[in-house]
């Protein structure tokens, strides 16, 4: 199981900073591309949309890994002053809340999705259908889902917000 | 009662220390079940999706990009180097110099939270270097990016002309003096700290040192020259001179200093996504819960509210200022303007308020409501940006919130600090 | 309260979709005694225009008023609209057409796509302003124009030898301002509203581009209402539709008067040159409409081509 998060991390980190880098090449590219020729920035007013898109996929994509490392926003001064074992007890029952929280937004999702799909609405200028937007909710909650059970079974047990070290700067 | 009932809900997930996308989504799924039932499941799904797929957004990711490349790297050091050779001797110095960068940047950049993680990562750790307090030193780089949103550009003020009709060259005219008026404000705040704190002006380092800093400083100023140049002289908007930072950044990194490594690359950039993530999602379920709130009409019985006690436009105005107080602690302030401006705008003009003067009142409020908790999208910027607890920040922006209502009720009262401007350029 | 219906629109409460809104739903609480309620939501409260449509769609809300522009990706049969100069200049004949075969065929190609379209309503025409001279059609070359992502509109500025540039409308105001673009086209009200006149030279009046509404309910809700209440609602949209158009009009030439007392540099579109416009752009933009709409705009392009000719004699 461990082994599994560990891969399935390793996937993660190198999906979200491949896509961080292509938002980055294609939006700065078309400021690029409208410099040298209009005529060729002509063929590029999809650029806007597929950034977006890819920002909407990282940003699903990252809840599992952003949960694993303790980065989720959180108040956890009370938490911190508690004993062992009550931390213990309290963090089961994020876990459990989180859980259930993050397979009820995979249904909704995924059920979102599959509709979009049907209608057959497509982005006005990338002409794909909308539901690929749609689907990295049922995907980026998925993998949240994942963490908050393995924090549930005890397999991993995810930083504090504040217990994570101070980055060298 | 059921009202009640989800709000403590939420308190007690907050303190429990649930993740905040639970504090917020755990009772939005029971608003939508409750009160909600006949409404289709799929809604959940698409407000969290709408709030975050927008394209007035794509700049906070290339800034928090640039900037964790920028801090990790030589950029960063070299800037910070140059503004303490000439500011780093007074008192206060680091502090002014952080409000003026903010003030600056604002002027790129129509974004608060932009602003937080652009500059963040850099004034942050010189702040604590130079002896301020951590708390001290986090409140003020979260409430001075709000200045972005007063000093044009500015997307909160076009939203409110589009929405009212009002002049944007009125509102930005307005909005340059208004976000003055806030920073100097903090300034004022900073100067005071630093005499309570003792500290005091060290000699002056020699012109010598000066020089040296600037010619180190030279590829990190091509930054905001790039950023300014690009946008003022018509080559970018500001999100494509957010990408095109990140491009500069890491040409200079990788190119001229070749610190930057592939994988170093590879490794900001999956950082940067994270950090963004943790922001983004809490965007996501701030739609979900607004839409919510907007369907409940809820703006439509603060006006009847009005109505029978016969308000005059102090008391009115009054009542804006907290309504958008309590919005902006619970939901996104952008949510607040398109629900409460349609509402309360025409209230305003019967009352004879000039409209420039009510959209600056209504632009601070947003401003004040991005540094507010539990729902502060700058103070989870900044959470996320620095690694600080949310409770330290929190901890630091109070003063600064007591500032800005200080501000704030001047703003309100003196009407003609928000139309000197505008009227002298407009005639 | 039998039927609610939840409204979503774009435009602010000032502006004339809403104040027609407004009159289709007291006329409807009336005529049905109140069993049927509109809420509306304007400015974008629901959401963004793509979000509303597909709301009414999947059944998130029940109606809403949205530009033909923003329907493309759900229907590209309803882009024929997007096409420059496709009514006459005459009102009399551009509402014979909107109400009749053609204004059919364009309602009756949101059936399959999940949506009941029930009327077109008229939102004003669009004109042109840049910073660089529009003298005549050949200015128009090399300069640079914003548009909605739309391959019709690209195209359209593309058979005059103008580039197309694609931005958000929230950064518009900034992008003329600095230079990003030389240009836009936005109805004359738009302009005013958004104060272009503070960031732009010239105004071509060309009311090339009809701004067309199509109002859309979800099809479940639709059905859900008996008979009489659905033929109350249309009649409603309908008996509005002129009183939409005359707000429209009016504010309109208002926004004129205020562009030129602004100090723009104010040009009607002549006879000949709309002539000339019509002959160079319509073409190209037809067939990008083509390659879009394939058969479904076949048929609409035919239906619209005859009504055409038959209305205007040409
Ligand atoms: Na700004
Ligand atoms: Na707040």
């Amino acid at each position: 199981m461990i082994a599994f998060l560990r891969a399935i991390a390793t996937v993660e980190r190198v999906l979200l900073a491949s896509i961080m880098i292509a938002m980055t090449l294609l939006y700065s590219g078309a400021v690029l591309v409208r410099e040298v020729s209009d005529e060729l920035y002509r063929e590029l007013a999809w650029v806007d949309e597929a950034t977006r898109w890819l920002m909407v996929w990282m940003v699903f994509l990252g809840l599992g890994l952003a949960l694993e490392q303790g980065k989720h926003v959180a108040m956890t001064s009370l938490l911190a002053t508690f004993s062992q074992g009550t931390r213990r007890m309290v963090r089961r029952a994020i876990d459990l809340v989180g859980l259930l929280f993050s397979l009820a937004i995979v249904w909704f999702g995924w059920d979102i999705t599959r509709l979009v799909l049907g209608t057959g609405q497509v982005s006005p200028t990338l002409g794909l259908t909308t539901a690929i937007l749609y689907l990295a909710l049922p995907v980026g909650f998925g993998l949240l889902a994942l963490r908050y059970l393995a924090g549930l079974l005890g397999i991993q047990e995810r930083a504090l917000e504040h217990e994570h070290p101070e980055r060298p700067s | 009662m059921i009202v009640a009932g989800l709000f403590a809900l939420a308190i007690l997930l907050l303190v429990l220390g649930f993740e905040m996308l639970l504090v917020l989504g755990l009772p939005g799924l029971m608003i939508k079940e409750i009160w909600f039932d006949r409404l289709p499941d799929i809604v959940i799904g698409q407000k969290i999706v709408g709030g975050i797929n927008h394209s007035t957004l794509l700049a906070i990711p290339f800034f928090i990009f640039a900037a964790e490349l920028m801090a990790s790297g030589r950029i960063a050091r070299d800037l910070t180097t140059l503004v303490k050779a000439f500011l780093g001797h007074r008192a206060g110095g680091i502090g002014h110099t952080t409000i003026g960068a903010c003030a600056a940047f604002g002027a790129v950049s129509g974004s608060a939270p932009a602003t937080v993680a652009a500059l963040g990562r850099i004034m942050y750790p010189e702040l604590i270097k130079s002896g301020y307090k951590d708390r001290f030193a986090l409140g003020l780089i979260v409430s001075s990016a709000e200045t972005a949103l007063l000093i044009p550009p500015s997307i909160t003020l076009i939203i409110y002309g589009w929405l009212t009709g009002t002049s944007i060259t009125g509102l930005f005219a307005g909005g340059l003096v208004i976000g003055l008026v806030l920073a100097f404000a903090f300034a004022l705040y900073v100067m005071w700290d630093s005499y309570r704190m003792g500290r005091e002006a060290t000699p002056a380092p020699s012109l010598r040192e000066r020089m040296r800093a600037t010619g180190a400083a030279g590829w990190a100023l091509g930054l905001p020259v790039i950023i300014l140049g690009g946008i003022y002289g018509g080559i970018f908007t500001p999100t494509e001179a957010a990408a095109v930072s990140v491009v500069y950044a890491v040409f200079v990194e990788a190119v001229v200093y070749r610190e930057l490594t592939f994988s170093g690359l590879f490794g900001v950039a999956g950082r940067a996504a994270v950090t963004n993530t943790v922001i983004f999602i809490l965007l996501g379920m701030g739609s979900l819960v607004s839409y919510f709130i907007t369907l409940a009409q809820l703006p439509g019985l603060v006006i009847d509210f009005m109505q029978t006690i016969e308000a005059n436009w102090i008391v009115f105005l009054m009542i804006v200022n907290v309504l958008f107080l309590v919005a902006g602690m619970f939901i996104d302030p952008n949510s607040a303007l398109l629900v409460l401006v349609p509402a309360l705008y025409p209230v305003a003009m019967t009352f004879g308020i000039d409209p420039v003067h009510f959209g600056l009142i209504v632009c601070l409020n947003i401003c004040i409501g991005m540094i507010t908790p539990p729902f502060g999208l700058d103070i989870f910027v900044a959470s996320s940006t620095l690694e600080k607890p949310v409770a330290t920040i929190i901890a630091g922006v109070w003063p600064f919130v007591l500032i800005n209502l200080a501000t704030l009720m001047v703003v309100t009262y003196v009407p003609q600090l928000s139309t000197f401007f505008p009227e002298l350029i407009l005639g | 309260q039998e039927f609610t219906a939840r409204i979503g629109h774009l435009e602010s409460p000032q502006q004339a979709r809403h104040q027609g809104l407004e009159m289709v739903a007291d006329l409807v609480a009336e005529r049905t005694d109140g069993a049927v309620v509109f809420e509306l939501y304007p400015a974008g409260q629901l959401g963004q225009a793509r979000e509303m449509n597909e709301g009414v769609q999947l059944g998130v809300i029940e109606g809403t008023v949205s530009p033909a522009a923003f329907l493309a990706g759900f229907n590209p049969a309803v882009s024929i609209l997007d096409v420059p100069f496709v009514y006459p200049a005459d009102r009399e004949e551009a509402t014979a057409l909107r109400t009749g075969a053609f204004g059919q065929a364009v309602l009756d190609s949101f059936e399959p796509r999940g949506f009941e379209a029930i009327a077109i309503w008229p939102n004003g025409r669009k004109s042109f302003t840049s910073n660089k001279p529009l003298e005549s059609v050949e200015a128009f070359e090399g300069q640079r124009f914003r548009v909605m992502d739309s391959p019709v509109l690209i195209e359209q500025f593309n058979a005059v030898g103008a580039s197309a540039v694609a931005l958000p409308f929230g950064e518009l105001y900034t992008a003329l301002q600095t230079g990003v673009v030389d240009g836009q086209e936005n109805a004359l009200d738009t302009i005013a509203t958004m104060k272009y006149n503070e960031v732009q030279e010239n105004l071509l009046v060309s009311g090339h581009g009809a701004n067309e509404d199509i109002v859309l309910f979800n099809p479940g809700w639709w059905a859900s209402l008996p008979q009489e209440y659905r033929d109350v609602i249309v009649a409603a949209f309908d008996e509005v539709r002129p009183q939409v158009e005359e707000i429209k009009e009016a504010s309109q030439e208002a926004a004129l008067q205020r562009l030129t007392e602004a100090g723009m540099n104010v040009r009607e579109l002549t006879d000949e040159e709309r002539a000339a416009l019509r002959e160079t752009m319509y073409p190209r933009a037809r067939d990008a409409y083509l390659e879009l709409a394939g058969e479904a705009g076949q048929t609409i392009v035919d239906t619209y081509e005859e009504q055409y000719a038959d209305v205007t004699g040409e």
